[in-house]
């Protein structure tokens, strides 16, 4: 059989695709803070999704979202552990007074867990060719304590997800990087994608595992 | 059932990718006098989606592309004086067919401070989220 390119496809059959099973959507207002609501699934769900200030989420900002500087203080955070995802939203100017988000969960890469159908969430199609869907090259998880680097030799930039998960149990989405330039010398901490590989150079984060998602489409 | 044991599974939602964007923006180097801070807001096109769920790339320079909407920022300029900045750069929605690219960047020392020109390249893939077809 001809070998395919799997970007050629919308969907391919050939490569498993993403099936969110957790939703939840809601508000908070400003002070808010640890919020927990039980998710009744038998694993942590890799979370992920957005936040608003606008209620329509026209001004949707992936999770978590942060504005730190030394006068203002702007956080909405999202976590999962094994009984609940929690939410935050601090905002030391006190306005907009409140947040909107949608999170949505995939089921980690180790679990083979019965779950219920979430397709009652959705409002017309499950699967519409009018888009692209991903398609999954490899999931995982490496140890947050150690760098380390995945292949994938594509030669150009894939779309990759990952989320770190602390001592406590607790995963985050991770949508942050750090770089640094300290007397001339750079350095980067966070994941890093290039067109031959994954590195996660992430042992500053302190975190004890790295759950990913690399896929065969491009960034 | 298991959602582990299907390829796809219209029992479980899915998400649609609608679109893919590389966005470049340049900031002019500048100065910061001690403990004062510049914010800098460049707004892009993008296709309209509202409720987006976005996946970001950012690569500063000629740097690699790092996972994240959210990149910290740190820049010693120099031991003597001492002087440092530190910062971030956030890209957003700021409506449904509008991405901005923030940077903010604060001079914490009590020397004034140069900060050098940056250029930034941020991949953008889109999603439409399942529950606002």
């Amino acid at each position: 059989m001809a070998k395919v390119d799997p970007r050629d496809f919308l969907l391919n059959t050939d490569y498993e695709m993403d099936k969110i099973v957790y939703f939840q959507e809601g508000s908070l207002n400003v002070g808010e803070y640890d919020i927990d609501t039980p998710h009744n699934l038998p694993f942590t769900p890799l979370i992920f999704g957005v936040c608003a200030f606008n209620e329509d989420f026209s001004d949707a900002r992936s999770v978590p979202y942060e504005y730190l500087t030394q006068q203002t203080s702007i956080t909405f955070t999202a976590s999962a552990n094994d009984t609940n995802v929690r939410v935050s939203y601090t905002n030391d100017a006190g306005t907009p007074d409140k947040i909107y988000y949608r999170i949505y969960g995939f089921e980690p890469s180790d679990s083979r867990a019965k779950v219920g159908a979430t397709s009652k969430y959705g409002k017309e199609f499950i699967l519409n060719t009018d888009y692209n869907y991903c398609k999954l090259y490899q999931k995982g998880v490496v140890d947050g304590q150690t760098a380390t680097s995945i292949a994938h030799n594509f030669g150009y930039i894939p779309q990759v997800l990952v989320w770190a998960e602390s001592s406590s149990g607790w995963v985050d989405p991770l949508e942050r990087s750090d770089w640094g330039e300290i007397y001339g010398d750079e350095s980067t901490s966070g994941v890093t994608v290039t067109t031959t590989e994954v590195q996660f150079n992430a042992s500053l984060y302190n975190y004890d595992k790295l759950h990913y998602r690399i896929y065969y489409d491009e960034a | 059932m298991k959602p582990s044991d299907f390829i796809l599974n219209s029992d479980y939602l899915s998400i649609a990718q609608t679109g893919r964007q590389t966005i470049t923006a340049s900031i002019a180097a500048g100065t910061l006098t001690p403990g004062s801070y510049t914010e800098q807001n460049l707004d892009f096109t993008v296709r309209a989606l509202a409720g987006a769920v976005d996946r970001i790339m950012i690569k500063k320079d000629s740097g690699e592309f790092q996972v994240g909407a959210y990149q910290r920022l740190e820049i010693y300029t120099s031991d003597t004086p001492y002087t440092r900045i530190v910062g971030f750069v956030s890209v957003f929605r700021t409506s449904a067919t509008n991405m901005r690219l923030q940077l903010v960047l604060e001079n914490v020392t009590p020397n004034t401070v140069t900060y050098p020109a940056m250029t930034f390249t941020v991949q953008v893939t889109s999603f439409r989220p399942p529950n606002v077809f």
